[in-house]
């Protein structure tokens, strides 16, 4: 399976792809993205199997990378890893179509619990 | 990962130290997995720490959170988290580290904070804080990590602060 890690933060992205190895998943195929323009296009052109995407990035925040791909169609699985975890961003997380929102920090037994039901 | 910290009640412009103690120690724990600690040395009070990065929030609260710290505190940070020797990180990675720092606590902060508002993108500086500005309703926290100084400052301007009644300030 091929996972697209999404955010602005070279530093988080090596956060989450190593809370990924911890976690299990280390023998997924990982892609990188720099903002949400950079996802939206790497996911038509590598077809992740699921999105990890930060919320606030430059050029295309998570939210509008989100709402780009549910309103062409794509399902694919979604998930927001994002410095806030408030009620109402769970909420606009999930109305827009995201499976999860995980709030930073997080554990790689965090990051489990929500992929688990994707990736098994 | 982080603890159920309260809500912050609103008409309070910022929250108050406890809270953001156990916060800014949650981030660290979280993505460093060592604690934070009171300063080893009297409070740097008026020093200004050479490296920072800043986030605001608008909307139902209004606000600067500000971190800053020595350059050696963001180059070992830097290190642990992108697996490199301290002196090989660059300028660009103290920038990306300092401001996800922010992010995260300025995330966090806001959070609790009453809402609805937006967080913008973090900005680094190498050369300073920014300072606080008088007459605002403000919090420095000064702490260390690994006997390296930081500080985070919490500032809300009054004009964003709700109008609040005789009766709500009694």
């Amino acid at each position: 399976m091929k996972i697209l890690v999404a955010d602005d933060s070279r530093v988080m992205r090596q956060i989450v792809v190593r809370a990924l190895r911890q976690a299990g998943y280390g023998h997924h195929d990982v892609v990188e993205a720099c903002d949400g323009q950079d996802a939206l296009e790497k996911v038509y052109d590598e077809q992740p199997d699921l999105v990890l995407s930060d919320w606030n990035m430059p050029n295309m925040s998570g939210l509008d990378l989100l709402s780009s791909l549910r309103s062409g169609g794509d399902t694919r699985p979604f998930g927001f890893v994002t410095s806030e975890g408030s009620p109402q961003m769970r909420d606009t997380a999930e109305r827009a179509g995201a499976m999860f929102l995980i709030a930073k920090p997080f554990s790689a037994d965090t990051l489990r619990d929500a992929l688990e039901p994707v990736l098994g | 990962m982080t603890s159920t910290i309260p809500e912050v009640a609103p008409g309070d412009e910022v929250p108050d130290a406890a809270t953001l103690t156990q916060i800014v120690g949650d981030v660290f724990t979280g993505l460093l997995g060592t604690e934070v600690e009171p300063p080893f040395v009297a409070p740097h009070g008026e020093d200004i720490l050479p490296v920072s990065a800043t986030v605001s929030v608008s909307g139902g609260w209004t606000a600067q959170v500000v971190f800053a710290c020595s350059d050696s505190l963001a180059r070992r940070v830097a290190g642990d988290l992108l697996e490199l020797d301290p002196a090989a990180v660059s300028d660009d990675d103290m920038r990306d580290v300092l401001g996800e720092v922010a992010n995260v606590i300025g995330g966090n902060v806001k959070s609790i904070m009453p809402g609805p508002s937006a967080l913008s993108l973090p900005h680094a500086s190498l050369v300073g804080e920014p300072p606080c500005p008088l007459d605002v309703a403000s919090l420095q926290l000064e702490l260390a990590w690994h006997n390296e100084p930081m500080r985070i400052t919490v500032w809300s301007p009054p004009e964003t602060w709700p109008v609040r009644t005789v009766n709500e300030e009694n």
